[in-house]
Parts: structure tokens; C-alpha cells; sequence
């Protein structure tokens, strides 16, 4: 822990909070996440186009549980943005960073059974064009959530060792709340613009 | 910017055969093995040019040879329809994607890009290393289609819809093949992607003390515009091929609409939209058009000034000017699909804009003839390589003034007149610029020169023979004759136009011949060649003040400092008639 210590006290901060010699990890994230940003626009414009032409569009009404699982997800985001802020205090860096990995993990899980509540309603994703958006996106999301969820473990094991550098924890911190975001704007599609 | 070389983008040198050739971080060995990767592709890709050209002209002749290396596809030695229209849709995909999205950008801004700017490797060296072999798995997998039941797909290197979305019910290659079609793209686009991640990051982030944003040699402004593009533009042909592959597997319905009937059997799909793939695969088709094609710009830009011993006319003019051709390239996919049976009020405006390019790349033209003007030209291969790009440009591009007006495209569309206006301005005009490129920076590259009188063959023979090949093939589309047909034998109207194809193809044959003269010229001069100088070319950029080939770490422990643009020669007052951009600097 000592080392550990050490390690992420030694960033020199600029004025905007980011240490000047990793920029380049700041840059490389928002462009990775523009990137991702247009995946997602590609399927939000198919859905916006699909759903104005088919006659055949039924919008399905979404299980209760998913509420639950977007509140996990927020508290998720809200306890790594904890982490991030106490990088100087290791053991409640330590802590917060394990209740979001947590998190990130049950709220797949809980989106596992909304799954499994709508197979048992008899909706799958080819049963009509709505449910196949709906399995779409949350398949989609839910990979790029798992990525996040294997670098937090990954990032972990650092930790553990010492090795985590402040830089590691502020990208994490922007990955996870912009897939937090983007889960919010998918939601509102499919209750809004459904 | 910062204010030095950044140490993160330092690693070991590789002691290793496998860390140091084939799983290598460094940037110069992925550029070089994005390059092989595209010199085995586009040798494939004219092997099936050659199909493509055999059976327009004698189509229901035998050759015995097809049978022995295509029984399925050319069963007694006659090609059938299906394997053409299958040649037809190998020869584009590994043209478009394997050559020219790879060499120009994976192949030479991997190498180069980082060196122009004063940085020691790019942003992220593993995941450059993890993008090329995303790109080496996306060609594996594309070559897969020729090895599995009903071979390659025939939907054309566009994979439109609902030919594309069936499966093998709707004719051979459109089972196995077309899945391994989609996934390569698919693989083929994660891959870009990270690329251009890395391009952004690194050109944003690692330049050298000095080297501003105006101070970058313009082969970098292009690789940085190229690498906007594809990070906007590949994202999207993801999300299309994957609900394509939705379709076809997993029974969802995006793109197939209801009621079809193929092979008398109703298809169980409804509601779906062919358009919507249309939409989503231009809105990546065009930007790749660009992507294509910028790179090119940006080394015959630096390649007309070296050679001509002056600036590059209206710097700043061409940056805003490729930025320019990239904004607008977003707002223009619709003149693909103008006989889609859209609103003529959204092709007036898909028109509009299209035609609106027409002033950056004029810009650009002027600005290379403005170079060249008064200049002391010298004709070295590359030199003639990017004259020869700047005259491709010109005429494939005076092509696209009639078919961005919907009432010619209409007439023109579906024939030769568009064959021969993107095989022009994308396809030989953005080889030219690999060409370009590989006889300005082989000396760099590999230490040694190239020789330059086969250079000069392979100059000649090829611009004249691709002139040859494809300003005819405008005649043939006024005439009114269609493309992707695989046998004209049956429309008495087209026999007319037989000589002429003839003609193409001999043409044909004799450019692609040519082109062993300089794979012969590539490998000779890569053991035997002239040993290279520092600076062969007297050259300014950072590149060029480094030995040939450059160290593991490019600058090793030296901290430049840029005090100069890129394109300063002939400036009076100086000994030497060309200013080397870090000249000055307080070591």
C-alpha cells in the first residue's frame, strides 16, 4: 500500500486537474469514445428510420427491473467518480472502486433476467422489429459495458500491486460515466421515441 | 502541444525475431507490414481484374486452366455468371479496403507520421500493433470466402441489400461467403478505428518543441484529416454490417422488406428497408472515397514541392481545403443513390453540396500547378508519380461534374461511365499516390534507392495504359452500356462495342504486365540498390535528418526543436536552397 501510495501521489496536476505527461491518454479515450459514439448513432438512426417505415413496428413495453438496473448503474458511475476523487486516500479509494466494479457487474446481471423476463413474455429478438433494436442495443451496450468491467478488474489487480497510476482511474472514470450516459440516452429512446 | 519528445511512447528495442518482425510495436515495422499487406492484395486484386476482363471479352470461350483452378466457378472452362459477378465483388472489396484504406494510411502514416512530428513511436504502440493484425485477420477471413461451400459472395463490394441480407437462397456465395464478408468488414473496422485513435492522439499530443499545428508537412495534415474521417465513417459501417448479419442470422428484419420471393419461395422477413443499408453504407462510402484518396494529396503536395525547389503554394489554403473535401464529404453519400427513387428535393441538395467539393479540390489543383510554375523541376519517378496523380485527379474528377447532376446520373448510373470515374479519381489516382510515396521514401525506408530508370518504365507504361483502360470505358457508358454484366453476347446493341472492349482489356494486360517491373524494381533495389543517403532528395522535413533506415527510436535522446515550416526552399540568402525545419535550433 505504500507503494502504492507513492505511485499515485507523484502526478504533477496542470490547472485542469489532468497531469500534463499522459495527455495523451485523455486525448486517446474521447477519441476512442467518438468512435463508439458513432456505432451508436449508426443503430439510432436505423432505429429512427426502421421505426417510421414498418408497419410491423410494435413497441414493447420494457420490464420494471430495468429501472432498478439503471439505478445501479448510476450509483455505479457515482462510486467511481468517489474513487477518483480520493486517489491521495488509498484505503477509501480502495473501497469505492470495489463497490463499482460491484455494480457494474450486477447491473449486467440485472440486465441478464430483463432478458430473460421478455423470452419468457415470448419476445426474442427476431419477434418483431422493436424487440430487435431492444436486444441490439442492450447487447451492444452491455459488451462495451463488459470491456469496461474486465479493464476495472485489470485495473484492480493493479491496484492491489501498486502499479495504478491517477491516469488509469480518471480514464476509467470517463469511459464508465459515458457509458452511463449513453445507457440514459438509449432508456429515453426506447421509452420516448418508441 | 508539449514540450518534448514523451517518454511513454518509448519501449525497448526488441531483441526477439517475433517482437522485432512479426508482433512488433515499433510504428516503422507495423507501417511496412501494413504495406506488404497491400502489395499482396493489390497483386490478387489485378489477378482478378484479369477474370473480370477475360470474360467480358470472350465470355463462353473455354480455358482450360479456369477449370483446373475454378471447377465451381468455371466448370468446362467457362466462367459462369455468378463467378464473375463473384471476381467482380473480391476484385472491389480487396481493392477498396486491403490497398487503398492500408498502404496509404496504415502502410506510410505509420511510418512516417510520427517521425514528421519529432515523436519516437505513435500514441499507443500496442494498440497500433493490435490494428494491423485486426487488418491481417480481416483479410484472412475475406480470402476464406474463396475456400467455403459457393465461394465468394456476388453482391458487389457494396453488399446491397436484400441480395445481401438472404442468404444462399438468392444464389451461390451469398451462404458461407457473404457471413465471411461481413465479418472480415466488421474486423476490417474495429481495426481502422483504433487506428485512426492512435492517429488523432498522437498528431494532437507527441509533436516536438515547435512544431505547430502550421508548421506539419501536409502528408501529416493528411493522415491526421484521413484518420477524422475514418473514425467517423467506420463506426457507422459497423453498426450496418452487424444488423446485416442480424439479418442473415438471427432472423431480424432491417433491411429485408416483406413479400419477397426468391427462387419461387416466400421470404419469411417483412417491413424491412434495402435503402436504410444503402444509407448507412454511403455514409461510410464516400468519406472511404476520401479516405482513399487524401493521403495521396499529401504526398504529392510534398513530393510537387521537394521536386520543383519551392514552397508548396497556399499552405494554409490546403489544409482548410482538405478539411474542407472531409466536411463535406459527410454531406454528400445521397448522389449514390439518386435513382433510389429518393425526393428531388433532397437531390438537388445532395447535388449542391456535391458540387460545392468541386472548390477545395480545385483549390488544391491550382495550388499543386501554382507550385510547379517557375519551379526548377526535376523528374525523378516521383516527381512523374505525382504529376501523374494530379492529372488522375483532374480527369476522373470533371467525370463526377455529370453524374452529381441527378438528371445525367440517371442516364449514367448504371453503366461504364461510373466505372471509369471512381476507378480514375479513387482508385488509379490514390495508387499513383502510393506509388508516389513508395519511390519518395524507399531510400528512407530501407536505405537503399530504387532504380530509376525502371521507375520511369513503370511510369509510362502505366499512366498511359491506365488512361488506356478507362477513358474508353467513359464512351461505353454514353453509349449506354451497362455494368456488371457478365455476358454481352445477347444484346445486339452492345456487339458494337465489343472492339473497344477488346481494346480495354489488351490494355489492361499490358498496364498490369508493367506492373512486375516494378515489384522486380521493389525487391532488387530492397538487396541491390544504390545504397541511400541521409537526405537523397534534399528534402526539409524531420524524416530526412535522421539515418536511412531510422534507428528503433527514431531520435534517440535527442530533444528537437522545430524552428521551421516544411516547405522552405530556394529562400534567398541561404547557401543551400532548402532550410531543414529544425536548422537553428539551440542544441
Amino acid at each position: 500500500m505504500g507503494t502504492l501510495a507513492r505511485t499515485l501521489s507523484t502526478n504533477q496536476q496542470t490547472g485542469n486537474g489532468f497531469p500534463t505527461d499522459q495527455r495523451h491518454c485523455y486525448t486517446g479515450i474521447m477519441v476512442g469514445l467518438c468512435g463508439i459514439l458513432m456505432v451508436f448513432t449508426g443503430f439510432t438512426s436505423a432505429y429512427l428510420v426502421r421505426r417510421g417505415i414498418g408497419a410491423d413496428w410494435q413497441s414493447i413495453s420494457l420490464p420494471s427491473l430495468i429501472w432498478v438496473n439503471t439505478l445501479i448503474l448510476l450509483i455505479s458511475s457515482l462510486c467511481l467518480e468517489y474513487a477518483r476523487r480520493s486517489v491521495q486516500n488509498i484505503p477509501v479509494l480502495w473501497r469505492w472502486w470495489i463497490t463499482a466494479t460491484a455494480l457494474g457487474l450486477t447491473f449486467l446481471f440485472g440486465q441478464g433476467i430483463v432478458w430473460k423476463q421478455l423470452w419468457e413474455t415470448g419476445l426474442f429478438l427476431s419477434s418483431n422489429p422493436s424487440s430487435s433494436f431492444f436486444y441490439l442495443f442492450t447487447a451492444t451496450h452491455g459488451i462495451h459495458l463488459l470491456g469496461g468491467i474486465v479493464a476495472l478488474l485489470g485495473m484492480t489487480l493493479k491496484l492491489y500491486k501498486g502499479r495504478l497510476h491517477q491516469v488509469h482511474v480518471n480514464v476509467m472514470a470517463i469511459y464508465w460515466h459515458f457509458m452511463d450516459g449513453l445507457w440514459i440516452f438509449l432508456l429515453l429512446l426506447f421509452v420516448v421515441g418508441r | 502541444m508539449v514540450d518534448s519528445v514523451h517518454p511513454h511512447a518509448v519501449h525497448e528495442p526488441p531483441s526477439g525475431f517475433i517482437s522485432k518482425y512479426i508482433f512488433s510495436k515499433d510504428h516503422k515495422v507495423i507501417g511496412i507490414q501494413y504495406y506488404l499487406l497491400a502489395l499482396f492484395s493489390v497483386f490478387v486484386g489485378m489477378a482478378l481484374s484479369v477474370l473480370i476482363r477475360i470474360n467480358l471479352v470472350w465470355a463462353g470461350t473455354e480455358f482450360s486452366i479456369l477449370e483446373t483452378l475454378f471447377p465451381e466457378g468455371a466448370p468446362g472452362g467457362v466462367m459462369t455468371p455468378e463467378f464473375y459477378l463473384a471476381m467482380l465483388t473480391m476484385h472491389g472489396t480487396m481493392m477498396v479496403f486491403m490497398v487503398l484504406t492500408t498502404a496509404p494510411q496504415g502502410g506510410f502514416g505509420n511510418y512516417f507520421l510520427p517521425i514528421q512530428i519529432g515523436a519516437r513511436d505513435m500514441a499507443f504502440p500496442t494498440l497500433n500493433m493490435l490494428s494491423f493484425w485486426l487488418t491481417f485477420v480481416s483479410l484472412v477471413v475475406l480470402l476464406g470466402a474463396f475456400f467455403v461451400a459457393g465461394g465468394p459472395p456476388i453482391s458487389g463490394w457494396t453488399a446491397y441489400a436484400p441480395l445481401s441480407a438472404l442468404g444462399e437462397i438468392a444464389g451461390p456465395g451469398l451462404g458461407r461467403g457473404q457471413d465471411l464478408w461481413i465479418i472480415s468488414i466488421a474486423i476490417f473496422c474495429i481495426a481502422s478505428l483504433l487506428g485512426a485513435l492512435n492517429f488523432i492522439t498522437t498528431v494532437l499530443d507527441l509533436r516536438a518543441k515547435g512544431m505547430t499545428l502550421m508548421r506539419m508537412p501536409l502528408p501529416t495534415w493528411s493522415w491526421f484529416v484521413t484518420a477524422i474521417l475514418g473514425l467517423l465513417a467506420f463506426g457507422v459501417l459497423l453498426s450496418a454490417g452487424v444488423l446485416l448479419l442480424l439479418d442473415r442470422l438471427a432472423g431480424t428484419s432491417f433491411f429485408i422488406p416483406g413479400g419477397l420471393v426468391v427462387s419461387d419461395q416466400l421470404i419469411d422477413h417483412k417491413g424491412g428497408s434495402p435503402l436504410l443499408w444503402q444509407h448507412l453504407f454511403w455514409f461510410f462510402g464516400h468519406p472511404e472515397v476520401y479516405i482513399a484518396i487524401l493521403p495521396a494529396m499529401g504526398v504529392t503536395s510534398q513530393v510537387l514541392s521537394v521536386f520543383s525547389r519551392k514552397a508548396i503554394f497556399g499552405y494554409r489554403a490546403m489544409v482548410y481545403s482538405m478539411f474542407a473535401i472531409g466536411i463535406l464529404g459527410f454531406m454528400v453519400w445521397g448522389h449514390h443513390m439518386f435513382m433510389s427513387g429518393m425526393s428531388p428535393y433532397s437531390a438537388i441538395l445532395f447535388s449542391l453540396v456535391t458540387t460545392a467539393i468541386a472548390v477545395p479540390s480545385a483549390i488544391k489543383t491550382f495550388n499543386w500547378l501554382g507550385t510547379l510554375w517557375g519551379g526548377k523541376i526535376q523528374f525523378d519517378s516521383p516527381m512523374l508519380f505525382s504529376i501523374g496523380f494530379v492529372s488522375l485527379f483532374v480527369s476522373g474528377g470533371l467525370g463526377g461534374l455529370f453524374l452529381n447532376q441527378p438528371a445525367t446520373d440517371i442516364y449514367l448510373h448504371d453503366g461504364y461511365f461510373v466505372v471509369a470515374h471512381f476507378h480514375l479519381v479513387m482508385g488509379v489516382a490514390s495508387i499513383f499516390g502510393i506509388f508516389t510515396a513508395t519511390y519518395y521514401w524507399f531510400p528512407k525506408m530501407f536505405g537503399r534507392q530504387m532504380n530509376e530508370n525502371l521507375g520511369k518504365i513503370h511510369f509510362w507504361f502505366t499512366f498511359i495504359g491506365v488512361n488506356t483502360i478507362f477513358m474508353p470505358m467513359h464512351f461505353l457508358g454514353i453509349a449506354g452500356h451497362p455494368r456488371r454484366y457478365a455476358d454481352l453476347s445477347g444484346f445486339n446493341f452492345l456487339a458494337e462495342m465489343w472492339p473497344l472492349h477488346l481494346f480495354i482489356s489488351i490494355a489492361a494486360f499490358i498496364t498490369i504486365t508493367a506492373q512486375f517491373v516494378f515489384l522486380f524494381n521493389f525487391f532488387w533495389s530492397l538487396f541491390r540498390g544504390r545504397n541511400a543517403a541521409m537526405n537523397p532528395w534534399n528534402a526539409t522535413t524531420l524524416e530526412w535528418e535522421i539515418p536511412s533506415p531510422p534507428p528503433h527510436d527514431n531520435f534517440g535522446d535527442r530533444q528537437l526543436t522545430v524552428c521551421h515550416g516544411p516547405y522552405e526552399y530556394s529562400v534567398p540568402g541561404r547557401e543551400r536552397d532548402f532550410v531543414m525545419q529544425t536548422e537553428g535550433e539551440q542544441e
